[in-house]
């Protein structure tokens, strides 16, 4: 990484792209003083091509012993703070930006304290030397820090695939060489031109563009990129350009800081997203849970009335037939023993096709279909007495057993209110919209008793002598399972219509 | 006057099988299928026991029972249920429910809490009955008795002799049938 940097020398002694102190700090961050050994053998061995360690002077040695202790400290402080790896916070964004550029200023300190404690350097460029060596680190480490991070992290994960788990979208690669694009563009325009290189932070527009939209790693990314285009055509092409060195290194810093900065506050946005889908889902399972809760206690009032009878009545008979109560008395006793089981049976084979249908999985459902299928099973219907309208081709998305019985319950509902079954017309229509396909049963029975309407979808309430009353509280649980409802309406003052609303399904064919 | 059995629940079937239930072990049995029709219909039912549905149409069993206390109707309340969750029971008897069974309850269990309910309502009625016998000198010394004040306390409180305490004391055992100071509490325990 030392002998990369040196490509982008743009003056004596000064880098435009230096991020060999960056690796240090990520292997101590991620490794602890453990690292310190690999740390220095890295630092030695990254000058061999220059000269070989035992050539090497003592100044050198110095100067490779600061890099190690100065960013290896960096490194262990940002282990104290527990900065994510992911920078998935504002405050890791601030922190490690903050204490990135104190141990860059630290390091450049302690090199300008030793240039002039060895008198290598004429006193009057010190200062100079020592802001390149701020700059210089300060940008190099911002650059690379967090596609270093990303990458660590990316070689633990099972996720073997770069482009989702350093953008989670696929095409952002794509739109990572906009910025890379923008920066020539910028730099070969401007900054080659004399008299134009102010203009040199416009490069920061696509860095902050790609941040904010796609978080703290793209952004970092985008910033690597872009620092690269533009060092990389201020180098070979700009020959020394408009911009003084350091100022592009703070440029560069600059970049560096927008995608960090931009992209953690992104990330934070979207762990609160994430937040508030879980809640939202918890909140949805809750409201699930507690509807089959109140429809299980429901059940067990319903279930539990009939057997109480059943076992009064067997009770008595038991005691007829103990005590030699007549034949007549004993028969009563138990023909209304009989009517309480049936009573239980019936219950029983309800709950039987609701577990039936809680079996089948959720797909997607033809409308006509099921609509056809529930008029089929009554055979006491004339022809034309229900006419179905589709209107549309969407299929929903739910349960057809589930809508069948529910169609069937509203069918049944209407015919047996009605005094005249010849009279009863019940017209069915389906329409589409909102993401939703709407089923109307309009029939022109008796009107549901005003002091019933509002709660007829409650367990219990029925308007039928001998009903249980729990048909209408099933059905609308039923579609409210398959992300829908069930709602009663009077239309002209004079037609029952209840409708069915079900999830519309997202395929664009419909059938 | 036998003792009476007020059955409320809107399953009619159930209502007409406790119904021929406890008609057959010699209670008077009442039945009403809302909270609002034995509100409505209500009468002195003398030594009497209600059972209540919990899950009723319109008012339910639990709001009628604070209806009744509000009321300072002491009949002794069961409550039936098909499903009694542990908070509404704890509720219930709180507040003063008889005792709560769950649906499906066997016809001896039922006679047994039901046969414990009225001997206790008797009682608290005779009771009752028996303080309304005493003159208000001696319903005072009673109240004070109660609470475990000696005679000579009583006669201070009351600014009377001890020997009139006495006297009141004698009188008022008599008319309760009391035999010592532990049978004085027993009934007020009973009848306030």
């Amino acid at each position: 990484m030392w002998h990369f940097s040196i490509l982008f020398v743009v003056a004596p002694n000064t880098s435009a792209f230096y991020p060999a102190p960056a690796l240090l700090i990520v292997g101590t961050f991620y490794y602890g003083a453990r690292f310190y050994p690999v740390a220095l053998a890295a630092v030695v061995m990254g000058a061999i091509p220059e000269s070989p360690p035992w050539d090497q002077s003592f100044l050198s040695w110095n100067m490779a012993l600061r890099q190690v202790l100065v960013y290896g400290a960096v490194g262990m402080f940002l282990r104290y703070l527990k900065v994510s790896r992911f920078i998935n916070s504002q405050s890791d964004g601030f922190r490690l930006v903050t204490v990135l550029i104190l141990g860059a200023l630290g390091s450049a300190t302690v090199a300008i304290g030793m240039f002039n404690y060895y008198q290598l350097l004429p006193e009057n460029v010190l200062l100079e030397v020592f802001f390149t060596f701020w700059a210089g680190d300060a940008s190099g480490i911002l650059m690379v820090i967090v596609p270093m991070l990303a990458f660590g992290e990316f070689s633990k994960t099972e996720r073997k695939n770069w482009n989702y788990f350093l953008f989670e979208k696929q095409g952002v690669i794509a739109t990572l060489l906009i910025p890379l694009c923008v920066s020539f563009i910028i730099f070969d325009s401007f900054v080659i031109s004399e008299g134009h290189s102010r203009f040199g932070y416009l490069i920061l527009l696509p860095v902050i563009w790609v941040a904010a939209r796609f978080g703290v790693i793209a952004g970092s990314m985008s910033a690597l990129l872009t620092n690269l285009g533009a060092s990389g055509t201020y180098v070979w092409f700009a020959e020394g350009g408009g911009y003084a060195p350091v100022e592009l290194q703070i440029l560069f810093a600059v970049v560096a800081i927008a995608g960090i900065i931009v992209g953690s506050i992104h990330e934070e946005l979207n762990a609160v997203h994430r937040k508030i889908l879980d809640h939202q889902e918890k909140v949805k399972d809750l409201t699930s849970k507690m509807s089959t809760n109140q429809l299980g206690i429901s059940v067990l009032h319903e279930v539990s009335s009939p057997l109480q009878s059943l076992i009064t009545w067997l009770g008595l008979a038991k005691d007829s037939v103990e005590k030699g109560g007549s034949v007549k008395q004993l028969k009563n006793e138990m023909e209304k023993a009989v009517e309480a089981s049936s009573r239980v049976v019936d219950i029983h084979s309800k709950l039987r096709n609701f577990v039936a249908m809680a079996d089948n999985q959720d797909g997607e459902v033809a409308v006509e279909e099921f609509l056809n299928d529930a008029v089929k099973a009554f055979e006491n219907l004339q022809t034309g007495q229900v006419k179905i309208e589709v209107l549309g081709l969407a299929n929903v998305l739910g349960n057809q057993q589930g809508f069948e019985i529910v169609a069937q319950n509203l069918l049944r509902n209407a015919l047996e209110a009605s005094p005249s079954l010849k009279k009863l017309q019940i017209h069915i229509t389906s329409v589409e919209g909102e993401g939703k396909v709407l089923v109307h049963f309009i029939d022109n029975g008796p009107l549901i008793p005003t002091h019933i309407k509002d709660r007829m979808f409650e367990p219990k309430i029925t308007t039928k002598q001998n009903g249980f009353g729990f048909g209408l509280s099933l059905c609308r649980n039923i579609l409210e399972s398959a992300g829908g409802n069930l709602t009663y309406a009077v239309l002209q003052g004079r037609q029952n219509c209840f409708t069915m609303s079900m999830r519309q399904c997202a395929s664009e064919d419909g059938k | 006057m036998s003792e009476t059995i007020i059955i409320l629940d809107d399953d009619a079937f159930v209502c007409e099988a406790l119904r021929e239930f406890f008609t057959r072990n010699n209670y008077n049995v009442v039945t009403y299928s809302s909270a609002e029709d034995f509100l409505s219909g209500r009468q002195d039912f003398g030594i009497s026991c209600i059972l209540l549905d919990v899950q009723m149409e319109g008012m339910n069993g639990l709001e009628l029972h604070d209806r009744l206390i509000d009321m300072n109707c002491n009949i002794p309340v069961i409550f039936l249920t098909g499903y009694a969750s542990v908070k509404s029971a704890v509720a219930a008897i709180q507040k003063g429910a008889h005792d709560f069974l769950e649906k499906p309850f066997s016809n001896t269990e039922l006679l047994l809490k039901v046969v414990r309910a009225l001997k206790e309502y008797a009682s608290t009625e005779a009771a009752k009955k028996s303080l309304e016998v005493l003159t208000s000198r001696e319903r005072e010394v009673f109240d004070l008795m109660t609470l475990g004040k000696s005679n000579k306390v009583i006669a201070a409180e009351l600014e009377l002799s001890v020997r009139t305490i006495e006297f009141h004391r004698k009188n008022l055992q008599a008319k309760l049938g009391a035999s010592s100071l532990g049978d004085v509490i027993e009934i007020a325990k009973k009848a306030i």
